[in-house]
């Protein structure tokens, strides 16, 4: 099992990133596919960022795994406030309908990108872990 | 991202090359604020180079949409491919936002 762990800020996406791409870099899977990937990590971080460390710092620690050849599935956790991003609004936005729609627009790309979704709370943590099929 | 800015008579033309994510939505917003201070009105965004959006950015195309509209302006779309059509289309962004096959297309509608 390969992870990485690192504070949860904006500067460490881009190592997060580069960690999962060199993960998947020989699982053979096509372009769209590995956007997916990157845009799923990229929208739970920011909301890990965003919601469980609103002002304080800490980690968040992503693990990258191959399930039955054909799965990629993450576990990524925390150790913030509690935030279970599959109950939980953005904050709301001010003004129109869309723009309402819009705050929590994160959660909603990854709702629509992964096949399966699961949050618990558990010894202090948020863990996430999600599961997607791998297109090739 | 890259962005490269062209000031022409009907529009100002902005081309994005690479990514647009958390890292990078806070300045193409800011370049694009600048514009508007400018006086362009009506901003046609070339996306022909862009491989990737996440929610970061369309949280800014909104931002801008949102600055032009105050000032009667216009914000237009061309050259949508891959994720970032896909991003697009489950969003509902291409219902509110303009889009075209083209620059020139694009141009020709303003």
């Amino acid at each position: 099992m390969d992870n990485l762990r690192l504070p949860a800020k904006l500067e460490s996406l881009e190592t997060f990133r580069s960690f999962v791409l060199q993960t998947i870099k020989d699982w053979h899977i096509t372009q769209e596919m590995v956007s997916r990937i990157e845009l799923v990590l990229e929208e739970v971080l920011t909301n890990i960022i965003n919601y469980a460390y609103p002002t304080q710092e800490g980690d968040v620690e992503v693990k990258c795994t191959r399930l039955n050849k054909d799965k990629l599935c993450f576990v990524i956790q925390d150790w913030g406030h509690p935030f279970n991003p599959l109950t939980e609004n953005s904050p709301n936005l001010s003004g129109d309908l869309f723009e309402r729609r819009i705050g929590g627009l994160g959660i909603f790309l990854i709702r629509k990108m992964v096949d399966e979704l699961d949050y618990r709370h558990e010894e202090g943590k948020n863990i996430l872990k999600l599961c997607m099929k791998i297109k090739k | 991202m890259e962005i490269e800015k062209k000031r022409e008579q009907e529009a100002a033309v902005v081309s994005l090359k690479g990514r647009m994510d958390a890292v990078s939505s806070p300045e193409f917003e800011k370049e694009m604020a600048a514009l508007i201070a400018e006086g362009n009105n009506a901003l046609i965004l070339d996306f022909a180079a862009l491989d990737y959006i996440s929610s970061s950015g369309l949280r800014s195309i909104l931002t801008i949409t949102k600055k032009l509209k105050e000032k009667d302006g216009k914000l237009l779309i061309a050259g949508l491919k891959g994720m970032v059509k896909e991003v697009f289309e489950i969003s509902g962004f291409r219902s509110i936002i303009p889009i075209f096959e083209s620059v020139e297309s694009a141009r020709s509608q303003i």
